[in-house]
């Protein structure tokens, strides 16, 4: 029986089948007229040409070509050498036949070899992509808990997808075989009809395919699957990330209480995670968790750290009973020193004592935290039996009481002296007898809850405690060691529920029996124990408890997730590390490329601070923030401001009129500058023109370094007290003068005087005596060449304000006049001091000063 | 009904657009096709000896036959001669 395979491949060998039938029929029918034109007295050629037909006939119904070409093979074989008498001539024409069957008969057996290759590489690829979609439909499954919905989401896409492959493979085969077959009809060779084949299969699949399944479907629900695929990827990450944040604060959280490092927290994290996870249903967090194991670590002096079941009791009585950690930590401490218990076994009788308080009806929070902070007096009166201190703990809640007091009152009555005095007091000032033996011997055995019942009862006889005066009373609590609110609440508690909750006590002390003989406890006990006392979760709401499954619920998911963030932050870390050196580098770069920039805002900073102070406050309050910039930056500043101030004067004419004033003001005040710093000045120029090498303008920002030394200068002076000739002056005020000299005050010295006069009075100011140090150096030169330069600076900012006078020529032919006059006098003395030695320092503080004058 | 040639435009495109729809996944299928039928060496050898025997039945015809048009065209059938390339 023909499998699968084969009646497919039959069936697409259809087509091809059609084109040999027709040229079988077509050959079959040449043989008829062969027979037809054959003489009859030679009936060899007729036989001949019927076998050949019938061989054709075969053909036609089994369609097998190789039996075909072997018969017809045969055939030519045998017609070489055969005579065919009366027919020979039409023997070649039979021959001629023969040979045209077989070749068709052999092109075609090739030709559907190709076709049957054809279907099978189309079968194999769309196996391959039906594979394809199954692997992509399996990853999908395999996405936790949305898998299986997001995949029931992609089947109907699948489907589709699948629909279309199989569809696309007819489509191919089809269409290669058509057109294959035409093209062989048409007499196109085997290999173009096999190109044509080709053609017509492409074509065939992507018709067959059109219609049936929109690419635009297709393409939407594959992004859409791979857009939600990836979000969903993305939100696990967040999820697991938010979890993992959780988990890794908490761990630090621990760190940081208890001072311990990674290495030493041992299996921490995980007990982190695994309780937090286990206990979410009580709504414990990650942070519970770690808050009491470094609770309990704490209490042990970092000794020892909380195993996996005691920190799952912690936090499930915690959440459940309200007894935090720290006084759970405190308490286990406690039962260790007094019993030589293991922590686990300890934890355990903390919760036997919970769930005795819960049974005798009083806060377990409350008993607990009398235990812990009466651990020491605990220690002293129970001889080490916790059970005891557990019952007296619970039994004194339930009388009003607490450990704190009944020790208390057990240390007053075990003071016999005082105790018994007092005791005699009280029955005096009440005219009765008081007997506390009873009390102090059941005291002295550590029956500290007989101890307080018997105190009662003996105070119950003494009648109504309100009833008492105020020494009565006073007596009443130094006998008995308890305050009166105390006194009176158990007076109240004994006769209102005498006998009510005595089963309830039984029961708890039942409890505490039992629970506290266990010496040995496991880990594994100890948590299956906390997680069912836990679960009666006695502290929370129903909303409470509601809100915690389901964060429990989220939890869950969250867990699953946070594995995934872990590698992922350690990939990025190493990355983040390998990186480290190459941004380091870059930000050398950085830093060098944008070096200046930075200097060039600075200077920019500077110039507007100038500008600003120079018209907010002056020229004074200009040189104040020279001074404050100090030499160099002010020098660079003003410098910068100049040439900026030049281009844009020089580019934007329309801008001077506007500003022509304020730089009028700016360059008569540098103007005013030079001329005091007169001095000091020719050397500032010569250097930074020389240094800087930027030419007059630089002479110009100069000005300002000019200023400072001047102002340096200026200062120097002042607190110098110069003399003129014999007389002595300061501040404009004559000090002292020669018994013999002759003094004339008036507002214009020039009218009395001739010039050389006026000039020596100009000397007592600090500036006429540098301007007349420099010119008796230069013999008279240099006060018109200074006076010249003052000039020519006060017009400066004319000349730039207007533009109409660029002249920095002129200025600088003065200041070099004023060079060659300074450096042929190199050093200029004022009054026996040589101050030019203090310009230069100041100039050497610019940079190499060179041209220093020496 | 007669079309007009506006309709006619209309039709064909829509027709094309019908067609484009698949084909995204005719391509990456005809593309997988057509990779594969480059790497099938029989599919080379098959082409080769089909025309072979085309060729050699067509020789031998013409041969026998002193490549006389005539005789062939009256012993072989057109869709026979098509078949083996004679162009007539």
């Amino acid at each position: 029986m023909a499998s699968d395979k084969q009646i497919q491949n039959q069936k697409e060998l259809n087509a091809l089948q059609s084109l040999t039938m027709s040229m079988t029929s077509d050959m079959s029918k040449a043989m008829d007229d062969i027979i037809a034109s054959s003489d009859k007295r030679n009936k060899k050629l007729k036989e001949d040409a019927t076998i050949t037909k019938q061989i054709l006939s075969d053909l036609k119904e089994t369609g097998d070509v190789n039996k075909t070409i072997a018969q017809i093979s045969t055939q030519i074989g045998q017609t070489k050498n055969k005579e065919y008498g009366v027919n020979e001539k039409q023997k070649l024409s039979y021959q001629a036949q023969l040979s045209a069957i077989k070749g068709i008969a052999e092109g075609q057996k090739q030709a559907a070899k190709l076709s049957v290759a054809v279907a099978d590489v189309s079968d194999e690829v769309a196996n391959k992509l039906r594979s394809g979609l199954d692997n992509i439909d399996g990853f999908i499954n395999r996405i936790p808990i949305i898998g299986p919905a997001l995949s029931n989401a992609f089947s109907p896409l699948k489907e589709k997808l699948n629909k279309g492959i199989d569809r696309a493979t007819e489509g191919m085969k089809n269409g290669f075989n058509r057109q294959f077959s035409r093209a062989l009809a048409n007499g196109d060779g085997m290999a173009k009809s096999f190109s044509k084949g080709i053609t017509g299969g492409i074509k065939g699949a992507t018709k067959a395919i059109s219609g049936t399944l929109g690419v635009s479907t297709a393409l939407v629900g594959t992004l859409m699957a791979v857009v939600g695929i990836g979000y969903l990827i993305y939100k696990a990450f967040g999820i697991g990330l938010k979890r993992f944040k959780e988990l890794d604060a908490a761990a630090n959280e621990f760190r940081n209480s208890t001072g311990l490092l990674n290495s030493q927290t041992g299996d921490l994290n995980k007990n982190i995670q695994n309780i937090s996870v286990a206990m979410a249903g009580l709504g414990v967090s990650a942070s519970d968790v770690a808050g009491a194991a470094a609770a309990f670590s704490n209490e042990m002096r970092g000794t020892s750290m909380a195993s996996k079941g005691v920190l799952t009791s912690m936090v499930a009585m915690e959440k459940s009973f309200g007894v935090s950690a720290s006084t759970q930590a405190k308490v286990n401490d406690a039962f260790q020193l007094m019993s030589g218990a293991s922590a686990e076994t300890a934890q355990s009788m903390i919760q036997t004592t919970i769930a005795a308080a819960k049974t005798a009806g009083v806060a377990p929070a409350a008993v607990m935290q009398d235990i812990a902070e009466n651990a020491e007096a605990g220690m002293m009166f129970f001889q080490g039996s916790t059970k005891a201190l557990a019952k007296a703990a619970i039994e004194a809640r339930k009388m009003g009481t607490s450990i704190g007091e009944t020790t208390k009152v057990a240390e007053g009555l075990l003071d016999f002296e005082s105790s018994i005095t007092k005791e005699l007091e009280l029955g005096a000032m009440l005219g009765t007898r008081v007997n506390f033996n009873k009390a102090r011997a059941l005291a002295f055995e550590g029956d500290m809850i007989g101890m307080q019942k018997a105190v009662n009862a003996e105070v119950s006889k003494l009648g109504d405690i309100n009833k008492m005066n105020m020494y009565q009373k006073k007596a009443l609590t130094d006998a008995t060691g308890m305050d009166l609110k105390s006194l009176i609440k158990q007076q109240q508690i004994a006769k209102k529920f005498k006998g009510i909750d005595d089963e309830k006590l039984a029961a708890a002390n039942a409890l505490l029996d039992r629970g506290m003989k266990i010496n040995d406890i496991t880990e594994e006990q100890l948590a299956s124990e906390a997680v069912r006392l836990g679960n009666q979760q006695e502290m929370q709401s129903k909303m409470t408890s509601l809100s915690n499954t389901f964060k429990a619920l989220g939890l869950q998911i969250k867990d699953a997730f946070a594995p995934m963030v872990g590698p992922i932050i350690e990939a990025a870390t190493m990355v983040g590390k390998l990186l480290m050196p190459v941004f380091k580098v870059l930000g050398v770069v950085i830093k060098a490329v944008l070096s200046p920039l930075n200097f060039a805002m600075k200077i920019i900073g500077n110039i507007y601070d100038l500008v600003k102070a120079l018209t907010t406050d002056g020229f004074g309050g200009f040189l104040d923030k020279v001074k404050e910039m100090g030499p160099l930056m002010s020098g660079i500043s003003v410098t910068v401001g100049i040439i900026g101030l030049t281009l844009v004067s020089t580019l934007v004419p329309a801008l001077i009129a506007g500003a022509g004033s304020l730089i009028t003001m700016a360059g008569a005040a540098v103007g005013w500058a030079i001329s005091m710093a007169a001095g000091a000045i020719a050397a500032i120029a010569s250097a930074s023109a020389a240094t800087l090498g930027i030419g007059a303008l630089a002479i110009a920002g100069g000005i300002a370094v000019a200023a400072v030394a001047m102002n340096s200068a200026t200062a120097d002076a002042e607190s110098s007290i110069p003399s003129v000739d014999d007389g002595v002056v300061k501040d404009r005020q004559v000090v002292s003068t020669h018994p013999d000299d002759f003094l004339i005050a008036t507002k214009k010295p020039e009218s009395l005087f001739g010039e050389s006069m006026f000039g020596k009075l100009m000397s007592t100011t600090p500036l006429g005596m540098m301007a007349n140090s420099v010119n008796d150096s230069t013999d008279g030169g240099i006060s018109n060449v200074v006076g010249g330069i003052s000039n020519a600076m006060s017009g400066i900012g004319s000349m730039l304000g207007t533009g109409q006078e660029s002249n920095d020529e002129k200025l600088i032919s003065k200041l070099d006049e004023l060079l060659i006059v300074m450096k042929g006098n190199k050093d200029v003395y004022m009054d026996g001091k040589k101050v030019t030695a203090g310009v230069s320092n100041t100039v050497d503080k610019i940079g190499a000063n060179s041209y220093a004058i020496v | 009904m007669k079309i007009t040639k506006k309709e006619a435009v209309l039709f064909k495109e829509s027709y094309n657009r019908h067609l484009s729809e698949g084909s995204l996944l005719a391509k990456l299928f005809t593309k997988a096709v057509k990779k594969g039928i480059d790497k099938d060496p029989n599919i080379a050898k098959a082409i080769k000896k089909a025309d072979k025997a085309i060729d050699n039945a067509r020789a031998d015809i013409e041969k026998k036959l002193n490549g006389d048009r005539g005789a062939i065209k009256k012993a072989i059938p057109l869709s026979a001669r098509k078949y083996l390339g004679f162009d007539y």
